[in-house]
């Protein structure tokens, strides 16, 4: 086995907030650094066990003690990447994550590199290709990484649709071929057709698929939640009510917010980064005009606005919601208006959720609405879904090389050559996935599917 | 030039087509070639169907012209009929293909290379090589004398150790007819070269006045044919029919009924056989639903008696054949002159040949054509070319021509033979290329002219004149840039009449679409083209060149993209040391199959059949290490 002499080390849970983080250490002297910043809470030194997880202090050289958790460890060959491996479960929070990383780092492990994990494990020969997917994605890929038990069946599953339509274009690559190398008379009359009612299906196939990579992004990388208004509309009050925090800085001066803060959440299960922005206003100073701009920027990244609007008193409806899919709109400081007045108002606009950010009211209607529209769903994960933006680029790409075969497909002067080009470009995006098609293998095909030959 | 000793520079092995290039190139590069054949007059002599070109294979021959190759310049003197094939599928994939006289070639060879100065011809056979230690020096023959030189080409594989099977049959031979060549497997196989069979099928000829002519189908060429080489000037070939009848379910129904006395079906061969080229009775047992197969009837030259039934290869006892062929009613009466028949013979899988076609085993012996189980004259003649150039390069110590799969289809075919299982003889197709749309027919020149230029392989003449139209071919392109008129545009695309007027664009810009072709671009973008100076023939090859090159921009940049991806890995080298069944993170198969061929390059390495992109990563991981 091709063991590398040093030990690595990394994050394997993508988000500092929520629940749980786990970094991950493997090589040869994983033991050995763990057993040193480790302790048991009697003083004593732990003693790991493969596949079994001790509950130990986290300690600091001099031995004081700056968080606990849970270890578990793999020992080599049953582990992720064949080397000895450990699980570090602690608090989530990034600055105990990057303690511990600094800890091993001092101990003798080194940060590894994006993708090392898979690297390894693909070197030792734990996992095959279509796992680790493609050569070049080991480098790039981080998918891999932390990826619990269930985010690999995941993968399994989505390798196995996009084998699926590798063969659906192979099978059109064979028709053309064969037209390209052995017929000699002109193109068969039927050929157009049966190539077009067979390529349109396996476009919308793809692009359905590519639909779920919100979905995927989800589960990764979470959502970006962006809350949005005028100034003193409450943004920052709704972002430390939210968030249970007090990390905006609140004040009865509008332009208080100048630029944008950030704070993450575990929202059923899913995490969210809420942004609290700075107010949209006319007129503004300089300073403040520079966070407008950024805000602008926020919003076209989000996956939802927040539009937070204050009752005024005579409220129309002039803001008509842009797109209900990615925006929720939201009128504030209801303990401000009179009861009776506000039942009114509910009537006038009923897309509209209301709120008290300070004194905490309805915020559990907005979380819920918040999950419906990222399609939060207890499905999610049971689903197959893109999740990596090479994935989506793949695919993409396999879809404008279909779409440019459909309209040569179209054309009058058709070049079935041509069509063979696009065909095979789709086919090489998609092998950027699962590993290379030959062109042999086309050839070879096209024997066993043809009376070829004169 | 007087060979008083038996010393020369190469000594070519066999006459075929593989070996008439080799020799053709040797002595051009200026070596003394010992050419050794058992029946000179069969030098150049086409043993199969009287064509040459063809889909992908018209690109070869293009090819070869462009590295002063002998094949396309007697193809033009012999040719009876030119047509370019593929004509309505995108311009990358029209091959040109002529019907030959096989007489007025062979003859054709011969004069160009029997009296030649450079060459001593001896009429024998190799029984064994000569070596000193792992260096080849010569080889011994059967008259039991010796010739010596540091290099060797063989070029004997016309059916070596060749089984006949006709019905249940067997016959050893070469080609029918003729003798077969024996000795030289063993002695190969002797020195650590590994082996294998092939098996490939002919089909009966038939007397020409047997048929009844009228119930068949008379196919002429084009009224207005191109030649295979640049050199060709005055070309006014001849341009006879062949003649297409169909088989029928009758037809279907006897072989159907006999497919059992098929040495094929009974176990009898062992040797695999081409898929691509199907016996009749594998087509007829394989689609079941096809009621007719398509069958040409071609004269194997002017006048001759012997016609050949091109798609009815066969090894069915003899009499089946002929009841089978009666059901069609141009046959009705038809007498043979000789069966159709499956042969069986011993080829050395060319995965043991580095890419200059050197053998990895043994310095300075080469191996080219069907020896290295490929079937077809082509790509016979490309090996050849390459091996005799390489040959020659070995003696004056230079560096090989190779050339990259995205330069030519010789390439193609030469990466393909040293990294692929030969499971099956090799035969070139377009698809097996790539880069496809680089490796036009029309672009051969404009592809391979340096190279061939840096290797002495182009006259001096000949390259100026290529040169001078490549210059004209951009210039051309480059004049498209020019405006043309509101006027102008009208005349192109009367249906923008309609619409609010369109402002002066260069020409490139509509030539790009689809409907328009160059012939409706004003003549004055073209006034260069009519100087007396080019080859008339050329200068629809240019208006080709011109046309393609901006209706196709976009692909080409794209395929110019593939390539600059796959040049990335193609030319790292992997160290010749490296010890393949130790690294047990590879796949078992690919453990053994890099083990045999042991891959020179990890571009070559990824095109090992059986080896995985995984396999490949693990070793680049190890190489980069
Ligand atoms: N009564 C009441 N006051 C609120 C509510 N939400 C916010 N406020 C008050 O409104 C004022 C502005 O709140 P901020 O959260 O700073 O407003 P902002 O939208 O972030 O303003 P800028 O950052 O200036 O754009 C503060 O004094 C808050 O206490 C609410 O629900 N009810
Ligand atoms: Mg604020």
């Amino acid at each position: 086995m091709n063991t590398p002499a040093d030990t690595i080390v990394a994050p394997a849970t993508p988000f500092g907030f929520g629940g749980i983080s786990v970094v991950r250490l493997s090589g040869p002297f994983s033991e050995k650094i763990v057993y040193t910043i480790t302790s048991l809470p009697n003083g004593k030194k732990p003693l790991f066990k493969p596949r079994q997880s001790t509950h130990t202090l986290l300690v600091e050289k001099n031995g004081a003690t700056f968080d606990d958790g849970l270890i578990t460890f793999f020992k080599s060959p049953s582990s992720y990447t064949g080397e000895d491996s450990f699980e570090i479960s602690c608090h989530g929070n990034p600055t105990i994550v990057q303690k511990i990383i600094d800890r091993c780092c001092e101990e003798g492990a080194r940060m590894a590199e994006p993708g090392e994990f898979t690297r390894r494990s693909f070197i030792n020969g734990k996992i095959d290709l279509l796992q680790a997917e493609s050569v070049s994605s080991l480098i790039y890929s981080k998918s891999c990484e932390g990826a619990s038990l269930n985010h690999k069946i995941l993968q399994g599953k989505l390798s196995k649709k996009i084998i699926e339509i590798k063969e659906k274009i192979i099978t059109l690559l064979i028709m053309v071929e064969f037209e390209l190398d052995f017929s000699e008379e002109d193109l068969q009359p039927d050929l157009r057709k049966n190539l077009l009612s067979k390529i349109k299906p396996i476009l919308s196939e793809i692009e359905k698929l590519l639909s779920t990579r919100k979905e995927g992004r989800l589960l990764t990388e979470g959502a970006l939640v962006v809350i949005t208004g005028k100034p003193n509309v409450g943004k920052s009050t709704l972002l430390n009510s939210l968030t249970e925090t007090d990390r905006a800085i609140t004040s009865p001066i509008p332009g208080t917010t100048r630029d944008s803060i950030e704070v993450s959440l575990l929202l059923f299960g899913v995490p969210v980064r809420f942004c609290d922005t700075a107010g949209i206003r006319k007129g503004a100073v300089d300073v403040e005009q520079e966070g407008i701009r950024r805000t602008k920027i926020l919003t076209q990244k989000a996956d939802l606005v927040l539009c937070l609007y204050e009752y005024k008193k005579n409220h129309t409806n002039k803001q008509k919601p842009v797109d209900l899919r990615q925006e929720i709109h939201i009128i504030n400081k209801t303990d401000l208006i009179m009861p009776g007045e506000l039942k009114n108002l509910k009537k006038l606009l009923p897309n509209y959720v209301f709120i008290s950010a300070k004194k905490k009211d309805g915020l559990n209607i907005l979380k819920r609405k918040i999950k419906d529209l990222l399609g939060i769903s207890s499905s999610l994960s049971n689903t197959f879904s893109l999740t990596t933006a090479r994935q989506r680029i793949a695919l993409e790409d396999t879809c404008n090389c279909l779409a440019a075969g459909i309209k040569l497909l179209q054309d009058n002067n058709f070049s079935c050559e041509l069509l063979s080009f696009e065909l095979c470009s789709a086919l090489d995006s998609i092998d950027s996935l699962l590993g290379t098609t030959a062109p042999n293998e086309i050839i070879n095909r096209v024997f066993s599917s043809f009376c070829v030959g004169k | 030039m007087k060979h008083k000793s038996k010393h020369f520079d190469v000594i070519v092995v066999g006459a075929g087509h593989a070996g008439v290039e080799s020799v053709h190139a040797a002595v051009k590069l200026k070596q003394r070639v010992a050419l050794v054949t058992l029946d000179p007059a069969s030098l150049g002599r086409m043993s199969c169907n009287p064509a040459i070109g063809g889909i992908a294979k018209g690109q070869l021959v293009r090819e070869l012209d462009v590295f002063g190759g002998l094949m396309p310049l007697i193809s033009d003197v012999s040719g009876v009929q030119f047509k370019l094939l593929n004509l309505s599928k995108g311009r990358a994939v029209w091959s040109p293909r002529a019907q030959i006289d096989k007489r007025v070639y062979e003859r054709s060879a011969q004069k160009a290379l029997l009296f030649h100065s450079r060459l001593k011809i001896f009429r024998d056979e190799v029984i064994n090589v000569l070596l000193i230690k792992n260096k080849i020096s010569g080889v011994l023959l059967r008259t039991g004398q010796a010739i010596h030189a540091p290099t060797v080409v063989l070029t004997c594989g016309t059916f070596l150790g060749g089984l006949v099977h006709i019905g249940e049959q067997k016959i050893q031979a070469g080609r029918m007819g003729e003798h077969r060549a024996e000795g030289i497997t063993e002695a190969l196989e002797s020195l650590g070269i590994r082996s294998g069979r092939l098996k490939t099928g002919t089909p009966p000829r038939l007397l020409r006045a047997s048929i009844n002519w009228d119930k068949t189908n008379a196919v002429f060429g084009d009224t207005n044919p191109i030649p295979f080489s640049y050199s060709t000037i005055n070309f006014s070939p001849p341009n006879l029919p062949c003649y297409h009848i169909k088989t029928n379910p009758e037809c279907h129904g006897v072989i159907q009924k006999n497919l059992f006395k098929s040495p094929m079906y009974s176990g009898d061969i062992t040797g695999v056989g081409p898929r691509y080229c199907p016996s009749i009775e594998d087509k007829i047992h394989r689609f079941v639903d096809k009621e007719s197969h398509l069958l040409y009837l071609e004269p194997e030259w002017t006048g001759s008696d012997q016609i050949y039934v091109n798609g009815f290869s066969t090894s069915l006892p003899e009499k089946i054949q002929l009841i089978a062929l009666r059901e069609i009613p141009a046959l009705k009466n038809v007498e043979f002159l000789r069966p159709g028949y499956a042969i069986e013979y011993s080829f050395f899988p060319p995965a043991q040949l580095k890419s200059s076609l050197e053998s990895k085993h043994i310095q300075g012996l080469f191996f080219a054509g069907q020896i290295n189980g490929t079937s077809g004259y082509e790509e016979a003649a490309a090996q050849g070319l390459i091996a005799g150039v390489n040959a020659s390069m070995y003696n004056k110590n230079q560096e090989p021509l190779v050339l990259g799969r995205d330069e030519a289809y010789i390439g193609v075919l030469i990466d393909d033979l040293i990294t692929k299982d030969t499971s099956e003889p090799y035969r070139m197709f377009t698809s097996r290329a790539e880069f496809r749309l680089l490796l036009r027919y029309s672009n051969a020149d404009m592809r391979l002219l340096e190279k061939a230029n840096r290797f002495n392989l182009i006259t001096n003449r000949l390259y100026d004149t290529l040169h001078k139209k490549l210059k004209l071919t951009n210039h051309t392109i480059g004049g498209l840039n020019g405006s043309l008129s509101q006027e102008e545009i009208f005349n192109i695309l009367p249906q923008l009449k309609t619409k609010k007027p369109p402002h002066p664009a260069p020409a490139k810009r509509f030539l790009k679409r689809p409907e328009v072709s160059i012939s409706s671009i004003p003549k004055r973008f073209f006034t260069e083209l009519n100087n007396k100076d080019i080859n008339p023939l050329w200068v629809r090859e240019i208006f080709l060149e011109v046309e393609t090159q901006i209706k196709y921009e976009g692909y080409i940049l794209r395929q110019l993209k593939q390539v600059e991806r796959m040049a990335k890995q193609e030319h790292v080298s992997i160290p010749h040391d490296i010890e393949y069944s130790k690294i047990n993170t590879l796949s078992k198969e690919a453990r053994e199959k890099l083990q045999f061929v042991r891959p020179e390059t990890l571009g070559q390495a990824f095109r090992v059949s059986g080896v995985t992109p995984a396999d490949i990563s693990v070793l680049s991981v190890l190489i980069y290490k």
